[in-house]
């Protein structure tokens, strides 16, 4: 199968930072920059074989493969949402009082992925 | 329609000041392969396309397209974050600090404007798919030669990223040029 998981794996950062914390669901202060490289390199394999599936509709471990990773996604994306408020817009998550939407920084800031 | 996530996809913090990287990179927002041009081309063919694969295949690249177009914007942005008149003036910028500061704008690396005179869009997939293809060898080309031009692993990381995606993407086109002719084959046997 062609698709990209290679491309993010054989990335330095991505072997680094990829192994994560084996699972441990410890009340640990969450590590937003952490948290983000796995939602992307989560949503960068969701949206390679979001392509390759566009292609290869009967290709069932790719599928498989997809359906699993968007489970991850979403828990991810719930984990950072409780940490950091909203990651996606309009009412896909709900706000806090006040309107979280609009806090900084913002993906093209430098200090995006640490928050500080 | 679309929703906005609050990420970009793939991580870009540049330490590093770079400005006549900064005003090469415009190559890939405002120039004639770049990204802006990739998604708007996509995104304007996919309505008269034959099958629903391929409108799909369409939708979803003209997406990605325009997360490219946020990661190259964001490395302009960072690279000329704080910089100067006189350092921006030096990386040959003079022109662009003058009619816009440090503001990000869709030019190419020398200041001409963006078009859509870039690209087109056409009743005939087989033209568009054609097209597109060779958008997709060309904005590899702009990234290997960007890629030359820097050994600075924060730009380096998200440029092989970027190009990478380019050669996954005229895969998928190759993909769905062979679908449009095994449709149209079908087509004259009946
Ligand atoms: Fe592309």
């Amino acid at each position: 199968m062609n698709y990209g998981y290679r491309q993010w794996e054989g990335n330095s950062q991505g072997n680094r930072q990829a192994r994560g914390n084996g699972g441990c669901q410890c009340a640990m202060p969450v590590d937003r920059a952490k948290l983000l490289w796995d939602i992307q390199r989560t949503d960068f394999l969701i949206n390679d074989l979001q392509l390759y599936l566009d292609m290869h509709p009967d290709c069932g471990a790719a599928l498989e493969d997809f359906n699993s990773l968007s489970q991850l996604s979403m828990e991810l994306k719930e984990q950072y949402y409780q940490a950091f408020g909203p990651i996606i817009n309009n009412g896909y998550q709900s706000s806090e009082f006040p309107w979280q939407w609009t806090e900084e920084p913002w993906p093209w800031q430098k200090n995006f992925m640490t928050g500080r | 329609m679309w929703y906005y996530e609050k990420k970009l996809q793939y991580p870009i913090h540049i330490k590093r000041c770079d400005l006549k990287m900064a005003k090469v990179l415009a190559a890939q927002l405002g120039g004639p392969d770049g990204e802006l041009a990739a998604s708007l081309r996509y995104m304007n063919q996919r309505y008269t396309m034959p099958t629903g694969k391929i409108k799909g295949l369409l939708t979803d690249i003209a997406t990605e397209e325009l997360a490219h177009v946020e990661m190259i914007s964001t490395m302009m942005y960072q690279l000329m974050e704080g910089a100067t008149p006189k350092q921006l003036q030096e990386a040959g910028l003079a022109g662009y600090f003058t009619q816009h500061g440090r503001a990000v704008f869709p030019a190419d690396a020398n200041g001409v404007p963006f078009t859509t005179a870039y690209f087109q869009s056409m009743d005939d997939p087989v033209t568009n798919l054609h097209e597109d293809m060779a958008a997709e060898q060309k904005a590899r080309t702009t990234y290997e030669h960007l890629m030359m031009q820097t050994d600075d692993p924060d730009l380096l990381e998200p440029l092989r990223f970027l190009r990478q995606r380019e050669v996954i993407h005229f895969q998928r086109f190759g993909e769905a040029l062979d679908e449009v002719n095994f449709h149209n084959g079908m087509k004259k046997v009946h």
